[in-house]
């Protein structure tokens, strides 16, 4: 292919690295202007629902409906932060930790029971080993939701429904992050390393957390935060598994505050108010993790 | 992807051919024993998980697709659980709702997928440039919308999608303008897309972005020298490059696409267009769980897994074909 | 190749067993065998657990967990459906009239009767009563019930030059010009397409009996395309089709900012939609009433119902004679039926409740309008039955009633095909269905 030659050209060639930035300094040439203005127009696109988020945790529920979304109205923040925080006892503090444990707990186990497994599949060769990498790339393919239902009848069983473990252990389950940890483990624990640690004389248990564990560090950063994401946008296990409100996660907590015929109440202004509080922490998360989620994506991408 | 499932013959080569290092035979049993044992401890405890919370639900499913209930008379006693072979299977594949929404998904893939993948990669581009400033902010603000949880961002998008109180709609009808119908039956489709884009669009730029920055700089010097421009760099050099990133991408979006519930299901309150058999997943959600029909709603579902198998199958074997058996 | 495929089977099989090991260990709720019968009940409102509070304060040997639950019908129904499969349901729940039959089939509710039903029965208003009884068993005791009147904004019916109620539909078509000629955002009323408890009670005031049972075929008969339902179908679409009324859903983000504004002037509702019209319309006190349901007839006082409420005994239940204890205290007991009264809206099918006073007096939202009383002087068609499988019924007809008006295709064309539709669900579930 042409692409392909073109591609291994350049290696052939041996140039020394310059400055990127000496290369074309236009900075005010028609072409970049017309990148700012792309830039621009697309994060206004990205940004600006958020925005209409923030902004409307300021209005209590008639301006939220009537004044103009975009803008501040009467300013009613401190009253709809009160409501969400004291409304039906101050359950949605309870939510929010009720998450925190869900995301947090859930998501370490899972990270932990990943990269075990793919750092496995990556570095040992053993019969099954192929089955069961088919068995986590086709559990990808079967649609979650279906399998709700007969998860919550089988609990049902065990009498494990309405507990934390109903969220906490499906959680636990993560295919593509062993998908990932298989490849981060093949790409950045290198064989003589591991060989050296066998030579000097450690056990496979110190391979892995002496040697490959601290290599992995990137890439679980990034399967756990992913994870964490995934079960703090979690609706529909929780709906079916759980009946106590004490033991809901925000989102589905958020759910019920919906107005219904039935509870005679508005309760837009709680759940936008709700809403953007439960989407902070996440934010605040991904930028402070950034660092490390960006090196593990890079490993990712390159060697899928 | 393909790493996985197919172990590179290198791997096995290294692997097979490793020569025991000399050493006292007792703990060299040891060591071969510990070495066959670990790789099965190491994958338990997802095994276990995974048998607990997939492998047996989902042959669950499957168990009960098998079957149906039937009544008898006003059908107000409670119901017989009958064997029903392939009869719901039989039912799904003549059912003209479940091709309809099958139809659907795959319209809305054929152009979303592309738009969404065409401005990841794009801005991953831009990002990856020198030339741009506030890259940091700018890489930030598109991927924010990935960590909002999809029911906010639906709820978020269906006010802005609202006849009443939209400030888009508000914005045109002040210029005169006919008032645009977000949520009509021809229109609807594409303000779910995007929704989709508007989620992931970030997603898949933050992946290109950083298989872009893996890529060693100074195999592009002799395209610069060659006289190609950034624009030419990054779509003739780079691009081949993070194909491998690029297929990932589009091959997740396609089975999240054929998956597709949360967004139609909470804009199903704001627009009449979206039925309860918009998407096949909704379908199958819908009969399985509301009507409380598992025997039926079991089927679609695995069938709706087989499709989607074999689509991420023939995309996989496409690619590979065309990257020229790499 | 096959021994290890063996191996791998057998070490599968091995950790399934592991697995129910260790996911039984998570179960920590294990049922008590000493103290207070402990029972679960479901609804839609917080407040059911201060009620169940009162009641465990009085009864040492039970002890009652209120918990609320999502009560979008999508969810709630078959979340108690799927319970009581499971047999994980909770003792006592909260079940709507309309859904009562759909529980029946499933066998998900206890009859009462042998629980001593007959001896409350009088306590109860007999309409609201005859909701509970299906065959001969009561399927719970009725907790509200929701006839139909109409609520409309009296400032915009005055600026459209309306000075009184419409008393009939052909009035209230009239009157759909003059509010539309108010601007093109002005719509007497919203036609919700999905809300199909809404629609069956229009079609029931109008003696469209979409369901009923050939007793001699011991076969349902399906009639929902009927002449009669086909006349409501017709009026809607010529409101539809000259542009006078809206379409959004009810509940929805745009339909309560039209009734906050005024812009969507009337809503025909159950009663308990003073709630909602309140809680909605906040700002909008002494612009609303209310108003006897607009007629076919003129003179006469047919309504349909929508929604209202039972509280029933679900099947599976360890302890049915304790669970009817707490149903029978939370409808005839003053702390629960003033909690109810009070803080959750019930219009009670209680008539000791019926007596109090927020019953009674009038209410400064409504300028000082008695609102109960306009839904107290009514009749409703005794014959209306709800059919075995409402949950596929509703899917159903939502979507081709929200395609008809996404679509602008007639309303009729919907009922044809509903009708079809049913009558194929009925058979293929092996249940009898004569042709009408």
């Amino acid at each position: 292919m042409a692409d392909a030659s073109l591609a291994q050209k350049p290696q052939a060639s041996r140039h020394t690295q310059r400055p990127r930035e000496a290369i074309g300094a236009r900075a005010f040439s028609p072409r970049m202007i017309a990148a700012y203005v792309f830039l621009v127009v697309v994060t206004a696109y990205f940004l600006t629902p958020l925005y209409w988020l923030a902004i409307s945790t300021t209005k209590d529920n008639t301006d939220l409906f009537s004044s103009f979304g975009l803008w501040f109205a009467h300013f009613n923040l401190i009253q709809n932060l009160s409501d969400t925080f004291t409304f039906e006892n101050g359950i949605y503090l309870r939510w929010i930790l009720n998450t925190v444990i869900y995301a947090v707990v859930g998501g370490l186990l899972a990270t932990v029971v990943s990269v075990m497994a793919g750092y496995a599949l990556a570095k040992y060769r053993f019969p099954g080993r192929n089955l069961i990498s088919a068995l986590v790339l086709g559990a990808v393919l079967v649609p979650v939701t279906t399998l709700a239902l007969p998860t919550y009848l089988l609990m049902s069983k065990v009498n494990m429904t309405d507990t934390y473990w109903a969220v906490l252990l499906p959680s636990m389950l993560n295919p593509i992050g062993v998908f990932l940890a298989t490849i981060y483990a093949r790409a950045s624990v290198p064989d003589d390393l591991m060989d050296a640690a066998r030579t000097d004389g450690a056990g496979e248990l110190r391979v892995f957390l002496q040697v490959a564990a601290p290599l992995l560090v990137p890439g679980m950063v990034t399967i756990f935060l992913f994870q964490f994401v995934a079960i703090w946008n979690n609706f529909f296990l929780p709906l079916v598994v759980l009946s106590d409100a004490n033991l809901y996660p925000v989102n589905l907590g958020l759910a019920t505050w919906n107005f219904d015929p039935a509870s005679h109440q508005l309760l837009f202004n709680l759940i936008v108010t709700g809403s953007f509080l439960a989407v902070l922490p996440l934010i605040v998360m991904f930028l402070f993790l950034q660092r490390y989620w960006r090196a593990g994506l890079a490993f990712g991408s390159l060697t899928g | 992807m393909e790493t996985s499932t197919m172990p590179r013959a290198a791997d096995a080569r290294r692997l097979n051919t490793r020569s025991p290092r000399p050493r006292i035979t007792g703990s060299l049993r040891w060591q071969r024993l510990a070495r066959f044992v670990t790789p099965y401890v190491f994958v338990l405890p997802f095994l276990a998980l995974f048998a607990a919370f997939f492998l047996l639900p989902f042959a669950y499913t499957l168990w009960l697709s098998l079957f149906a209930e039937h009544r008898s008379g006003l059908g107000l006693g409670p119901p017989q659980v009958v064997w029903a072979g392939a009869a719901n299977y039989v039912k799904a594949l003549h059912d003209p709702t479940f091709w309809d929404s099958i139809k659907r998904v795959l319209i809305f893939g054929a152009v979303q997928i592309p738009v969404e993948m065409l401005m990841a990669l794009v801005l991953a581009f831009l990002m990856d440039s020198a030339l741009i400033r506030l890259r940091r902010f700018f890489r930030l603000a598109f991927f924010v919308p990935y960590a909002v949880p999809g029911v906010v961002a639906t709820i978020m998008w269906g006010f802005f999608y609202s006849p009443g109180f939209s400030p888009i709609v508000h914005s045109i009808v002040a210029l005169h303008l006919p008032a645009p119908d977000f949520l009509g039956p021809n229109t609807v489709l594409w303000s779910i897309a995007n929704i989709s884009t508007w989620e992931f669009t970030g997603y898949n730029m933050v992946i290109f972005f950083s298989a872009l920055q893996a890529l060693p700089q100074e195999i592009f010097e002799a395209g610069r020298i060659d006289g190609l421009s950034e624009v030419g760099i990054a779509w003739r050099l780079k691009l081949p490059l993070i194909r491998p990133a690029l297929l990932l991408g589009i091959l997740f979006a396609l089975i999240g696409t054929l998956q597709l519930f949360n967004e139609p299901k909470i804009l199903t309150s704001v627009s009449h267009a979206i039925t309860t058999t918009y998407t096949p997943n909704l379908l199958a959600y819908n009969i399985a769980f509301v009507q409380t029909n598992y025997y039926y709603g079991g089927a679609i579902a695995i069938i709706l897994g087989a499709i989607t198998f074999i689509f991420s199958f023939a995309f996989t074997r496409f690619t590979r074909q065309q990257s020229g058996g790499l | 190749m096959r021994h290890w495929h063996k191996r791998v089977f057998f070490s599968l099989a091995l950790l399934l067993g592991l697995t129910m090991i260790l996911s039984a260990c998570g179960g920590s709720s294990s049922t008590q065998s000493s103290g207070p019968v402990q029972l679960t009940f479901w609804g839609f409102n917080q407040q059911i657990a201060e009620q169940a509070d009162a009641f465990n304060k009085t009864h040492p040997n039970i002890h009652v967990t209120g918990l609320k639950q999502p009560s979008g019908p999508d969810q709630y129904y078959p979340k108690v459906l799927t319970a009581v499969k499971a047999g994980n349901a909770p003792d006592v729940a909260l079940i709507e009239y309309q859904y009562i039959p759909t529980m029946v089939a499933n066998n998900a509710l206890v009859d009462l009767t042998k629980y001593g039903a007959s001896d409350v029965k009088s306590q109860f208003d007999s309409s609201a009563w005859s909701q509970v009884v299906e065959g001969g068993a009561v399927y719970g005791y009725p907790q509200d019930t929701g006839p139909m009147g109409l609520f409309y904004n009296s400032a915009t019916f005055k600026k459209a030059g309306i000075d009184h109620p419409p008393a009939t539909w052909d009035e209230f078509a009239q009157d759909a010009v003059k509010i539309h000629a108010l601007g093109p955002n002005y719509y007497i009323v919203s036609f919700p397409p999905k809300s199909t408890g809404w629609i069956q009670a229009l079609m029931w005031q109008a003696g469209a009996i979409w369901f009923s049972v050939d007793t001699q075929a011991n076969a349902w008969k399906v009639s929902i395309n009927s002449d009669a339902a086909k006349k409501v179908a017709s009026y809607w679409q010529g409101l539809l089709d000259k542009g006078l009324v809206a379409t959004l859903d009810d509940f929805s983000n745009d339909w309560n900012a039209g009734l906050d504004k005024g812009t969507i002037a009337s809503w025909p509702s159950a009663v308990w939609g003073q709630g909602v019209v309140k809680g909605n319309a906040a700002d909008a006190a002494g612009k609303w009433s209310v108003a006897p349901m607009p007629q076919w007839q003129a003179g006469s006082k047919q309504v349909g119902m929508w929604g209202g409420s039972a509280i029933s005994v679900i099947g599976g239940t360890k302890h049915p004679k304790e669970a009817e204890e707490f149903v029978r205290w939370y409808l005839t007991n003053d702390a629960s039926l003033q909690i109810g009264v009070k803080e959750i809206g019930w219009f009670p099918s209680n008539l000791n409740a019926r007596k109090y006073p927020e019953v009674n007096s009038p209410d400064a939202y409504f300028s000082n309008q008695i609102v109960d009383a306009t839904f107290t002087d009514i009749t409703t068609d005794p014959n209306w039955t709800w059919p075995p499988d409402l949950t596929a019924v509703n899917q159903m007809m939502g979507n081709d009633f929200a395609a008809a008006v996404a679509n602008k295709t007639p309303l009729s064309g919907a009922l044809d095909q509903l009708q079809q539709q049913v009558v194929q669900d009925l058979k293929s579930q092996n249940i009898n269905v004569v042709s009408s």
